[in-house]
């Protein structure tokens, strides 16, 4: 927009005519006294106009009795009499939103002519939260972007979920860093950014074609200003953070007591006589710390006549809550631009980043560390013999000493990482302008880990010991060239881009282990040290891309817009005869405030109506899904020989579908922008509805085939709908008092249409089976399993009730748990397996409300989740009747003279399956949270001022303080079990809790 | 730092047109990186030896392995399923003739022999697509398809003696709308019998082979099945002229010592015929990977050893051995548990010997408790006996629970000559097939028997079993020879395991339900 009001003001200076007029000059400049370039002046009522240069000096001819206007992006328009010859102004920035300009995906736009669903984050809206990573930090700020932490580890990861789940694969929105494609954004400093922009709807996000399907988030990072003064930042906070843990599991005698009454109708009783009934060990407090966070940033922004730039550097240290849980980041950063001539100007983005992560076995349902600090047996202490560093063990499980699997653990990795890109910009013609840009993403991680020789019992040992190391890279580059044009004709304007883009990546890793190091000391945990067993593998591959791209931006008025995206992309991912994927999208607006008809409505600033419809594609599915491979595992092996000798055989054991191609998104999206009262008030609405088609889905095959595995084939659909409203309301009641307030909600409804011929597919694997199920008509990944209607009360009761387990009912006495048979066919079986809830929230919101109040700012901010459930697996040892720890439910176990229970009868020899998967371990998973509180105090600026310094704020800020939830476990925040496994959604095997933090920050300006 | 525009503008012009001249599919032809497409695989002979090599797979995979004596003895009176009361009670439905079709046993059986006739497949066209000149001979590019070919029929055998009617698979299905309707029975074996015999012309001679190629599927190999399927349809004319062909070949001959071609040193022994191969190797030892013998880890006995105590031989086995007054074969088919515990717990009784020898009571005491203890570890003892042919005794065992060298025979030549003594029986000739049975009763020191008519397929029959204990044929014999009545609980209505459930449902009943199962398997 900047770029067309240039060409406006120089079409206006070559017509206009000359009459008796003087010179008028003058210097332009921002509230701080610095030059502003670019800024429009024109005769009002006239064409006659010019523009400022990059000293922010102008010179136009002007009658005394003209009036001059001057007006320039993001600052408030000025009127001055032209009664002098020299007339120096200086502009007020304008802080009303809807002049801001978005980042729209090479390019910018001007957010009040915006058609499609962008949602835009400031930097604001983000500082201030204790968090690792820019993700976290947008929990719950922006409607229909659901953000859930997948673990509280730090450094754990996150999943973002734009608008739904549009796929069963993978369904992460793509990240763009400064223009570049990026696979995650870990390595981005949270203050480095300048703006998040999420393309929400396929008429926003088809510029980015086969990538858009699952939303894109554009990330802005800090660039200098022109004619700037330095400015120079110092952030620094120190915080604490404690594990949230709301599970209620038996002390030592409460599970004694528990066991005792199983034993009672054991066939085999448990010895009890080999623990202490007094014992009381809190595993999960042994696994647990109050840990430190600490945070350094500092930087530099300013810019002189022609040059601009952002350096930065950062650091970041955070302990886990669980012991044996690190994250270490050191961040920098540079972005410099330089306007080399008029025409001409040239920039470069830097990131780079170093991190050291130890990380615990958390993915695991068996002996991952916290879910085994759950359920392992409170009577047995950590340790046998702490002075001798001997560890206890369960006496009755094979689980691991959770304690213990932390000490022998040493897994940790480094990771180098750069990020950036340099640009050339050139001004063709007026108005046209064409950039060019080359971007490289390149990773190089260190993986490392020393398993000792110990034995903490026959099932927790390791006889030989063993280091392994792995070494992955990736390098990335991305080649974009494109062409702008600007232009306005009367009521038109146009605005026009074109490109296209070159990208190839490259991956690799290979991991090697070896056996029997002769000493354990730490100078020995390489490769070099060890003596035998020698293990490599190694995986690699190569993508690569080339797209042409084209929008064209177009008003008439001012008041009609429309946009058209157009995409090609052409892959490696996929074979030659379905290579090429086109994405179009087409968008509309109307700015009904703009008619004469609501002229005079002066409360009404702003009302704009917005649809879109879009195809975009999603190809998050690895990088050779069409080739049919050879496969050498070390399975096909066979012997020959009279002394036998091994020969590697090879075989095709996945079919392919040599036809495979993109999935695609198309999106329909209704939008309603509206800001009332001088923009006091702004609201969005977006209704949208968005169908994938042509989801992969692997297609299964008889067992007659001889293959493993079947294709995957393009025969699946998913619909996402739903309706989006974000509300803001800010106000200045005084000098010394000024207050926002926002809120945003958004619902979504998820339904798979068709899994093609496909059968339902399980996932959500744990130690009972399956929690999930995906199939034609309900969401994606709900939970599946038994309906339970509480516990029999009487045998009559019994002997009335449809079959529960087995052949017939006669083993079940009162007191056990009723299973209902749900199709009504006098057995409860496989076929009365039902729909037990879905993990995918009715709805998500957030609450935002600031304060400042003279040298005081509050800001506080609640999140939450609304209608989702939670299977607690983890539920299913605490009730189960065996040996592991017990939820203090169990206390409450029906018994004839305590009937009024849904916990069945203690049971040591259930023929029920009373344990199978039902509805008792489905749990609202609800939950809001206050997720952010902040305090600060700024000192008087007289007062630092003295000392030399612009600003010195003091803050407090609480994270995760309150968490009203009515979920039994640790915490209702559960992700997926791993970033790669989609359909665990809300499967919680034991998650890393989320942490309380508090934290005490100094930020200093110079 | 000054950049001209003309050098600039240069740039892009060159940039765009670079872009043009690397051609689109160049740039976008990504060959698969540490793993070759199927596409450009047979480029070589010995790529064609590997693909060929996968097809032998599956033979060593446990689950195969597992339904050979599931099926083939726990099923039949020779032996039971045991183990704990967990996997006796999981295998009981199968043992009582009432299996269902969603047991996950049911499907592996299938699964398996499927997964090797799909690998025989691509083996096959392969191989047939490839140039002659890529082979040091022609001979061994024909030779890799027989292997191929004798393979897929093996594994076809195997699914028509369990389930009956059958897919016949002969090509390599590419696209998944294909549809392969079940074969009769009679059509199952026809075509077995040709792969067979296509196979046969272009196999080599056991003696043939290079020391290094001794395992692979041999003439005689496919001579002997091409009896053993003939004798199974009943074609008793091709069942003797294939067998006679195995004996007149004069690669075979008995082993003198009957319990010797079960030890180590007599694998691949002058009467072994086809066997599958393992190997005790240290670098696998994972179910799949591993290249051992997990069939010896299902039945070394309970707990005293690290096995699994499972396909116990039973009494009646015993009885049946004794009837004859059969010892020799009986010691080295049956392991009973006095021998299991002097066996595992040798050190406990010389321990108990030098106590003895040492005359202190409270020695002898402390011994004789140990040894009361030691005796406590077997577990799961349900008939007082184990599988002598695949026990490994403590001294040759693998360190590793699935890594025992042992292998398992399939077809030995004693066998050959008692389906040539039966065939030659069936078309009359008494004095043939006296002379055949004789020969196998004369290596085990037991007497020439002289009988005729109905009482010399009997003799045959019980023959059969004692050679053939716990080899894995009693079952399907006795349903090949109408006897399996005897076994508690048979029915001839099971007399094949049904098709597995989820085969029914992935083909929406174009492969239906075994008739006598119902469609849940119930």
């Amino acid at each position: 927009m900047r770029r067309f009001l240039l060409l406006v003001a120089a079409m206006m200076v070559a017509f206009s005519s000359v009459a008796q007029k003087r010179t008028v000059t003058g210097l332009v400049t921002d509230q701080s006294g610095a030059p502003l370039p670019g800024v429009n002046i024109v005769v009002k009522g006239t064409t006659n106009g010019t523009i400022t240069d990059f000293d922010g000096k102008y010179q136009l001819d002007a009658k005394a009795s003209d009036v001059l206007k001057f007006s320039f992006l993001g600052y408030i328009p000025q009127e001055i009499p032209a009664s002098n010859s020299v007339i120096n102004v200086k502009l007020k920035e304008d802080t009303k939103s809807l002049d801001e300009v978005v980042v729209v995906g090479y390019g910018t736009q001007k957010k009040s002519d915006i058609t499609g669903a962008v949602a835009s984050v400031s930097a604001d809206d983000l500082k201030g939260q204790p968090v690792s990573s820019v993700d976290q930090a947008l929990q719950g700020r922006v409607a229909g972007v659901q953000i859930t932490s997948n673990s509280g580890a730090p450094g754990g990861s996150i999943s973002v979920r734009v608008r739904g789940i549009g796929t069963i694969n993978n369904a992460d929105p793509l990240y763009v860093v400064d223009g570049l494609p990026v696979g995650d954004i870990n390595f981005l400093n949270p203050n480095d950014i300048a703006s998040v922009e999420i393309l929400k709807d396929a008429s926003a996000s088809a510029i980015y074609g086969s990538r858009g399907a699952n939303g894109v988030v554009l990330i802005t990072t800090k660039k200098g200003k022109l004619n700037s003064k330095a400015s120079v930042n110092l952030d620094v906070y120190y915080g604490v953070q404690k594990v949230i843990n709301n599970w209620k599991t038996t002390t030592g005698p409460e599970w004694y007591q528990i066991q005792e009454e199983l034993n009672k109708t054991r066939t085999k009783p448990i010895d009890l006589s080999l623990v202490d009934k007094n014992q009381n060990t809190d595993w999960f407090n042994a696994i647990t710390r109050v840990a430190p966070m600490q945070n350094y940033n500092f930087g530099v922004t300013g810019g002189s006549k022609a040059m601009t730039y952002a350096l930065s550097i950062g650091h970041l240290n955070q302990e886990g809550t669980v012991e044996g849980s690190s994250f270490e980041r050191t961040t920098g950063k540079l972005n410099v631009g330089y306007q080399v001539s008029k025409r001409f100007k040239i920039g470069t983005n830097l990131n780079i980043e170093h991190s050291k992560k130890y990380s615990i076995s958390e993915e695991n349902y068996h002996v991952g560390v916290i879910n085994t600090a759950i359920k392992i047996e409170p009577v047995i202490p950590v340790w046998k013999d702490k002075a001798n560093h001997v560890y206890d063990y369960s006496k009755f499980t094979d689980y691991p000493n959770p304690v213990a699997a932390i000490q022998y653990d040493n897994n940790h990795s480094e990771k180098l990482q750069l990020v950036g890109n340099i640009f050339g910009e050139l001004e063709l013609a007026k108005g046209l302008k064409a950039k060019t840009s080359f971007g490289q993403s390149s990773y190089r991680t260190d993986y490392y880990n020393f398993t000792p020789v110990y034995s903490v019992n026959i099932n927790q040992q390791n006889l030989v010991n063993n280091v392994y190391r792995k070494y992955a890279r990736g390098d990335y580059w991305s080649w974009e060239n494109t062409l702008n044009y600007d232009a306005a004709f009367g009521k038109h304007s146009l605005s026009a881009l074109a490109g296209y883009t070159m990208e190839e990546g490259n991956y690799e890793w290979f991991s090697a282990s070896k056996n029997n190091i002769p000493n354990e000391d730490p100078s020995m945990w390489y490769l070099d040290a060890a003596a035998d067993g020698d293990l490599a593998t190694s995986k690699e591959s190569s993508v690569s891309m080339m797209s042409f791209l084209g929008r064209i931006n177009y008003s008439y008025e001012n008041k009609y817009l429309a946009t058209v995206n157009f995409r090609a992309d052409a892959s490696s991912k996929f074979p030659k005869e379905n290579r090429w994927g086109y994405f179009p999208s087409v968008a509309l607006g109307w700015k009904i405030s703009k008619e004469s008809f609501l002229e005079n409505a002066t409360w009404l600033t702003n009302l704009k109506l917005r649809a879109g419809w879009g195809q975009i594609g999603n190809q998050n599915i690895g990088s050779y899904p069409y080739q049919e491979t050879m496969n050498g595992n070390s399975q096909y092996r066979y012997l020959f020989g009279m002394t036998p000798t091994i020969d590697q055989g090879y075989v095709v054991t996945g079919m392919v579908d040599q036809s495979i191609k993109w999935e695609t998104v198309e999106s329909l999206n209704f939008g309603v922008d509206a800001s009332f009262f001088d923009d006091r008030l702004q609201t969005t609405i977006d209704w949208y509805n968005k169908k994938t088609k042509d989801m992969l889905v692997q297609v299964p095959i008889p067992y007659y085939y001889g293959y493993e595995d079947g294709p995957t084939s393009n025969v699946g659909s998913v619909k996402n709908n739903g309706l989006e409203v974000s509300v803001n309301y800010r106000d200045r009641i005084s000098n010394k008092l000024s207050y926002n307030v926002g809120f945003n909600i958004a619902t979504v409804k998820n339904e798979v249409l068709s899994l093609g011929n496909g059968k339902p597919i399980a996932g959500g694997t744990y130690y009972g089976g399956n929690a999930t199920r995906t199939e034609e008509g309900e969401p994606i990944g709900y939970f599946y399993g038994y309906k339970t209607d509480g516990v029999f009360q009487s045998q009559q009761e019994i002997d009335k009730a449809p079959v529960q387990e087995g052949s017939s009912n006669e083993d079940l006495k009162p007191g056990d748990l009723k299973f209902v048979d749900v199709n009504g066919d006098g057995v409860v079986n496989d076929e009365d397996k039902t729909y037990l809830g879905s993990p995918i929230p009715k709805f998500t919101y957030g609450f935002n409300l600031g304060v400042t109040y003279g040298a005081f700012d509050l800001s506080a901010f609640v999140q939450g989740s609304q209608g989702n459930k939670i299977f607690n697996a983890m539920k299913t040892h605490l009730y189960n009747f065996d040996e592991t720890n017990k939820s203090t439910d169990m206390l409450n176990s029906w018994t004839p003279t305590n009937t009024n229970t849904n916990m069945p009868r203690l049971n040591g020899n259930d023929k029920n399956n009373t344990n199978r998967t039902s509805d008792r371990f489905v749990e609202d998973g609800s939950y809001a949270r206050l997720k952010n509180i902040t305090l600060g105090y700024t000192l008087p600026k007289s007062l630092v001022q003295k000392a030399g310094i612009a600003s010195l704020r003091f803050y407090v800020s609480g994270q995760n303080l309150v968490t009203i939830t009515n979920y039994s476990g640790a915490d209702p925040e559960i992700g997926q079990n791993a970033t790669d496994k989609y359909l665990t959604r809300g499967v919680d095997i034991g998650t890393y809790p989320q942490a309380q933090t508090y934290v005490f920050g100094v930020k200093l300006g110079f | 730092m000054k950049i001209s525009l003309k050098t600039y503008t240069k740039a892009l012009v060159i940039g765009c047109l670079g872009l043009s001249v690397v051609s689109c599919s160049d740039f976008l032809d990504k060959q698969k990186l540490g793993q070759e497409t199927s596409a450009v695989y047979f480029n070589s002979q010995d790529k064609a030896i590997h693909s060929v090599t996968a097809a032998y797979s599956d033979l060593k995979d446990y689950r195969f392995g597992w339904f050979q004596w599931a099926f083939g003895e726990t099923l039949s009176d020779n032996a039971i399923y045991s183990g704990s009361d967990g996997d006796s009670g999981g295998f009981q439905p199968l043992k009582d003739f009432n299996g269902t079709a969603d047991m996950s046993q049911v499907r592996y059986k299938w699964e398996l022999c499927y997964r090797g006739i799909n690998k025989s497949n691509q083996a096959i066209e392969g191989i047939e697509a490839m140039n002659d000149d890529l082979f040091t001979t022609p001979g061994l590019k024909k030779r890799l398809i027989a292997e191929a070919r004798f393979l897929r029929a093996y594994y076809h055998w195997n699914l028509v003696i369990t389930f009956g009617k059958v897919p016949i698979v002969d090509h390599l299905i590419k696209t998944a709308d294909e549809k392969i309707a079940p074969s009769s029975i009679s059509d199952v074996y026809d075509f077995i019998a040709s792969d067979l015999e296509a196979a046969e012309a272009d196999l080599p001679l056991k003696s043939e082979y290079a020391a290094s190629d001794i395992g692979r599927a041999t003439k005689g190999a496919a001579d002997a099945f091409l009896a053993k399927v003939n004798l199974y349809r009943k074609n008793w004319t091709d069942a003797a002229k294939w067998s006679k062909k195995v004996i007149d070949s004069g690669e075979y001959q008995l082993d003198p010592n009957y319990a010797h071609q079960f030890s180590f040193d007599g694998e691949n022994g002058m009467e072994s015929i086809f066997e599958i191969q393992f190997y005790d190797s240290p670098t696998e030892t994972s179910a799949y990977r591993n290249n051992g013998n997990f069939q010896t880890l299902f039945q070394l006995p309970r707990n005293i050893t690290y096995g699994y105590g499972i396909n116990q031989p039973t009494k009646n086995l015993y009885n049946a051995f004794m009837a004859e007054n059969d010892t020799v074969r009986m010691q080295a088919t049956l392991l009973d548990t006095t021998e299991v515990f002097h066996n595992e717990l040798a050190d406990l009784y010389t321990a108990l010997d030098q106590a003895e020898q040492s005359g202190d009571q409270a020695t002898i005491d402390k011994a004789k408790a140990n040894l009361a203890a030691g005796k406590t570890r077997l577990t799961f003892d349900r008939t007082g006996f184990y599988n002598q042919k695949i026990y490994v005794d403590p001294a040759h065992r693998a360190t590793h629970i699935r890594n025992n060298g042992n292998n398992t025979r399939v077809m030995r030549y004693a066998e050959v000559l008692l389906m040539y003594a039966e065939a030659e029986y069936h078309l009359g000739n008494e004095t043939e097939a006296l002379a055949k049975m004789n020969m196998v009763r004369e290596r085990v020191n037991l007497p020439d028997k002289s009988v005729s008519g109905d009482a010399l397929l009997q003799a045959i029959y019980t023959e059969r079993r004692l050679e053939l204990a716990m080899e894995n044929d009693r079952y399907p014999d006795l349903v090949r020879t109408g006897r399996a009545n005897i076994l508690p609980n048979w029915t001839e209505a099971h007399e094949y395991w049904p098709v597995p459930q989820a085969e029914v449902d992935i083909t929406s009943g174009d492969v239906p339900q075994n008739p006598g199962y119902t469609a849940t398997g119930n």
